[in-house]
């Protein structure tokens, strides 16, 4: 059933418009945020603090794939532990202390968004501010899309150029078929996980009622360490793929995203997993259908042409993240608890 | 009239200290008075911001977007429409006044962690509606060429170098705003923010409106954060919408964190703190070459280390209004009447029909009804989960009803918002300690209060047994915070109509419970308040002969009579004992 939902979902890539940057990026930060928001929703301040910590730490492992000239896949098989264990670190370094000091949450929250940016500008130091792109070389080319020539398909098509050729002669680069697949994988992963695994249990009740938690014998503090332990991980595999797919990496690359994931979270409900893949597949599609709309011959239509040089960009491409964003307040607005409750 | 000795001193350190902000500039070099302009600068965003962040404790990521609207709308005005400075002032304070209450009217409603990622939502869509509209706000490009700023009765502009003038003005904007921000926390609305960090739910029982608190929280921040970002833009007479980003946000935040949350005071130390040590650090940067991009490494990691090391600030808050009344004795304060006394009156203060209430699944009232004359006592028992506590939230408006109706004096109650019903005479107690533990007995009682004098303070604690109203509540045993938080509802008794009383004797001791029995018949006697206690303690009941006892069962009345019939009724013994 999975399958053929990746094959669907790939089918309907090919017949979007090409687009589908959004979508894919915001389902797997939806993934990675999902544990950030599922150990805090009782603290939920931090949150999104944890998210974008997360995220940045995710983008700081997959630099390394261009930071040590190693190959890419070796770079992506270091960045998932690299960034758990830096998960783990800032946990144990940044919130731990403050968590045992009793800590106002403000300071806390500062706490968290002050690691978030040392990392962030330690990159920009390390690194300078510039735009880097992932040379072509290093990455196989099974994972890099080209044109292909006339009458090539199938399995040398996807091996060669990158590209799968679907049923109706739809194309869909191979490396989008790979995040869906990944993203099915780490999604059936971690349902499975909550479902089974006492661990899992315990991280629930950790974030739910710790001081209750904590008489029935769960060690709080380490429970919550390996939730941000996964979270990193999940994370790190997001921005693994995202180096991928852009093909581009600069040290800021982390903030707009995550914070994009946990709008798509708050939308989709905010401690629920079906939530936060619903929030995530809502804002992906919103944002890669948004500037379809043709927003400026309605308003050539409906407004006098004197007003006309006066508006602002009516193309919805230039708002982005903005548009996640408008989207995200609206839902609030009408339903606070998001479309999914927990 | 001869002044108290410590405010004497303190206006003698007042002068002082205007000498040194006045003499200042022209005793060091331009360097040093344009870092003290930034600073002027970081702290009138850090007054503003704190009003939010730290008196309403809502958390508030969103201020680089005030800063924008205030830096752009000044630099729309002064360019497009060639207004002098000093109009476009009010103007900005306006603008960035209506972007709060714009944007507080949809997101105030919402919990903490909602409100946060709003507001840096906010900001976000702020910086990007910046690069899109370009034919207002020139889009990516910036706007550049902000006309240079005069000052009436002074020919030349208001140079940057040596930026003298600049400080003066800046001082000018800054000063009266503190000294607003200093008045703001003693008056009752400045309690009312901290009523809104405090509980929100006690705050609606003691009669404040929360929503409207918190909207003139919201709106007053963003006004003055907004002055924040007009002087940015006169000074730098160029500005470009990337600056307004979340780490400008956060650097903000970073003000009142080092200094102290709440601390008016704490805000300008941690304003010239960090403000001076970022100015510092960037031209020493400059100085020998070093890339920017060191400075927010060095900053967030001091940063990081401050928190670890000091999570409350330099200088906290520990707000002392009774001491300061008593040393004011009587002078300066605002005295303001919320409710008028109440008259005789007759029939009942309270009825209730055929209310239900339902969580989910878990019906807690199924069509429960009840009658309470005025000056009547009735005791309300029932087993655990019988519905007792939702019938309290639901009468004082906590909770809504499903169905049925709630008189309050002939007025529909369930239609009425729980503050104006407690304006109105109503009042309730928590079974829950609802005292707050960061505040001294007499100030947990001043929080809630308006327009009281210390002694009465010192007379309603004592009626309730606390001698000593000055040690912090958190060193209160828990009798004693139980016995707060009844003198803090029975501060003005004159002016309650019916009290509602949650487990008034829970977890005390029986000499405890005895005395809290005793003052409120002392009370009653004066006052002639309706009362309606929840209480499973034989011996209280016993002792506050109540006129009627109703026993409540699975949310429906399931006995009403005399204490002493109940006693006896067989069905009320099967139910508290089984057979």
């Amino acid at each position: 059933m999975i399958a053929g939902g990746g094959y669907l979902v790939l089918l309907w890539i090919g017949a979007g418009d090409g687009n589908t940057t959004g979508l894919l990026m915001a389902l797997l930060f939806g993934i990675g945020t999902y544990f950030a928001t599922l150990t805090w929703f009782s603290d939920t301040t931090w949150r999104h603090s944890v998210i974008s910590l997360l995220f940045g730490a995710g983008v700081f492992g997959a630099t390394l794939g261009l930071v040590g000239r190693l190959p890419f896949a070796a770079a992506a098989l270091l960045a998932v532990p690299f960034t758990a264990l830096l998960a783990d670190g800032i946990y144990g370094g940044g919130y731990l202390p403050l968590l045992r000091r009793r800590a106002a949450r403000t300071s806390v929250l500062l706490s968290a968004l002050g690691i978030s940016i040392a990392l962030e500008s330690y990159l920009l130091v390390a690194w300078g501010s510039q735009r880097r792109v992932f040379p072509v070389g290093r990455v196989p080319p099974a994972l890099s899309a080209r044109p292909i020539p006339a009458g090539v398909a199938g399995l040398r098509a996807a091996r060669e150029f990158g590209v799968l050729t679907l049923v109706g002669g739809q194309t869909v680069p191979v490396l989008d078929g790979l995040i869906v697949l990944v993203f099915l994988a780490v999604v059936s992963g971690l349902a499975l996980f909550f479902r089974a695994s006492r661990t899992a249990d315990a991280m629930v009740a950790a974030a739910d009622a710790p001081s209750a938690a904590r008489t029935c014998g769960i060690p709080v503090e380490r429970v919550l360490g390996q939730a941000f332990f996964l979270g990193g991980a999940v994370a790190s595999l997001g921005g693994t793929l995202y180096v991928l797919r852009s093909r581009s990496l600069d040290p800021t690359a982390g903030f707009s995203p995550g914070l994009l994931a946990f709008a798509a979270c708050v939308l989709g409900g905010v401690g629920s997993l079906r939530g936060s893949i619903a929030g995530a597949f809502v804002s992906g599609v919103v944002m890669s259908l948004a500037p379809a709309v043709p927003l400026e011959r309605w308003a050539r239509l409906l407004l006098p042409a004197s007003w006309l040089p006066f508006l602002p960009s009516l193309n919805l491409s230039d708002w982005s993240y903005g548009i996640v964003y408008i989207l995200m307040i609206g839902i609030i607005l009408l339903k606070p608890e998001g479309l999914f409750r927990r | 009239m001869t002044l108290p000795r410590s405010i004497a001193m303190r206006r003698v350190a007042m002068c002082v200290l205007s000498i040194i902000l006045m003499a200042f500039p022209l005793a060091v070099g331009d360097n040093m008075v344009s870092i003290a302009f930034v600073v002027l600068q970081y702290s009138l965003i850090a007054l503003g911001l704190n009003i939010i962040v730290g008196w309403t404790g809502l958390l508030d990521l969103g201020a680089a977007g005030f800063v924008a609207v205030g830096a752009y709308a000044t630099a729309i005005y002064m360019t497009r429409f060639g207004l002098p400075p000093l109009v476009v002032f009010p103007i900005c304070l306006v603008a960035g006044f209506t972007a709060g209450i714009l944007l507080g009217i949809p997101t105030l409603r919402h919990r903490l962690d909602y409100f946060a990622v709003l507001t840096l939502g906010f900001a976000e869509l702020v910086a990007l509606a910046i690069r899109n509209w370009t034919p207002v706000t020139r889009g990516s490009f910036g706007y550049s060429g902000i006309p240079a700023t005069t000052v009436p009765f002074h020919d030349a502009p208001l140079r940057t170098v040596p930026p003298i003038g600049f400080y003066y003005f800046a001082l000018a904007i800054a000063v009266p705003i503190y000294f607003f921000c200093i008045w703001l926390r003693h008056t009752p609305l400045g309690r009312e923010f901290q009523i809104v960090k405090h509980s929100e739910t006690v705050g609606r029982v003691y009669g404040v409106n929360i929503l409207a608190v918190k909207l003139i929280a919201f709106s007053l921040s963003a006004g003055i954060i907004s002055a924040g970002g007009f002087l940015w833009a006169i000074y730098q007479r160029s500005i470009v919408w990337t600056e307004f980003n979340v780490l400008l946000s956060c650097l903000l935040l970073s003000l009142l964190i080092v200094g102290g949350l709440g601390n008016p005071n704490g805000a300008i130390v941690g304003a010239a703190i960090v403000g001076s040590s970022l100015e510092l650090i960037r031209r020493f940067l400059t100085s020998f070459g070093f890339p920017q991009e060191i400075r927010y490494l060095m900053f967030a990691t001091a940063l990081v280390v401050f928190i670890r090391v000091r999570p409350a600030g330099l200088l906290p808050d520990r707000p002392s209004w009774v001491p300061r009344l008593r040393r004011l004795d009587g002078r300066g304060v605002m005295e303001g009447d919320r409710v008028s006394c109440l008259g005789v009156e007759a029939g009942n203060v309270l009825e209730i029909e055929e209310v239900a209430k339902a969580f989910d699944s878990v019906k807690a009232l199924q069509g429960f009804s009840l009658s309470i004359p005025h000056e009547a006592c009735i005791a309300l028992i029932g087993p655990n989960g019988s519905g007792k506590t939702t019938l309290l939230n639901v009468i004082c408006g906590l909770a809504r009803p499903d169905a049925g109706a709630i008189r309050y004096r002939n007025q529909r109650a369930d239609k009425m918002p729980p503050f104006r019903l407690a304006r109105a005479g109503l009042g309730r107690s928590f079974q829950d300690l609802s005292v707050c533990d960061d505040l001294t007995a007499e100030d947990n009682v001043f929080l809630t209060a308006r327009g009281v004098s210390p002694r009465l303070i010192a007379s309603a604690l004592a009626r309730f047994g606390i001698e000593d109203g000055s040690v912090p509540c958190g060193d209160l045993p828990y009798g004693k915070k139980k016995a707060l938080d009844l003198a803090r509802l029975f501060l003005q008794p004159s002016r309650l109509r019916v009290v509602l009383l949650d487990e008034p004797t829970a977890g005390l001791t029986q000499r405890e419970g005895q005395e809290v029995v005793r003052s409120l018949a002392a009370l009653r006697e004066w006052h002639r308040f309706a009362m309606l206690v929840i209480s499973h303690d034989a011996m209280f009941l016993e002792a506050l002969k109540p006129d009627r006892v109703v026993v409540i069962q699975q949310g429906k009345v399931f006995k009403d009579g005399e204490l002493s019939t109940i006693r006896q009724d067989e069905d009320v013994r099967r139910l508290f004992w089984g057979n």
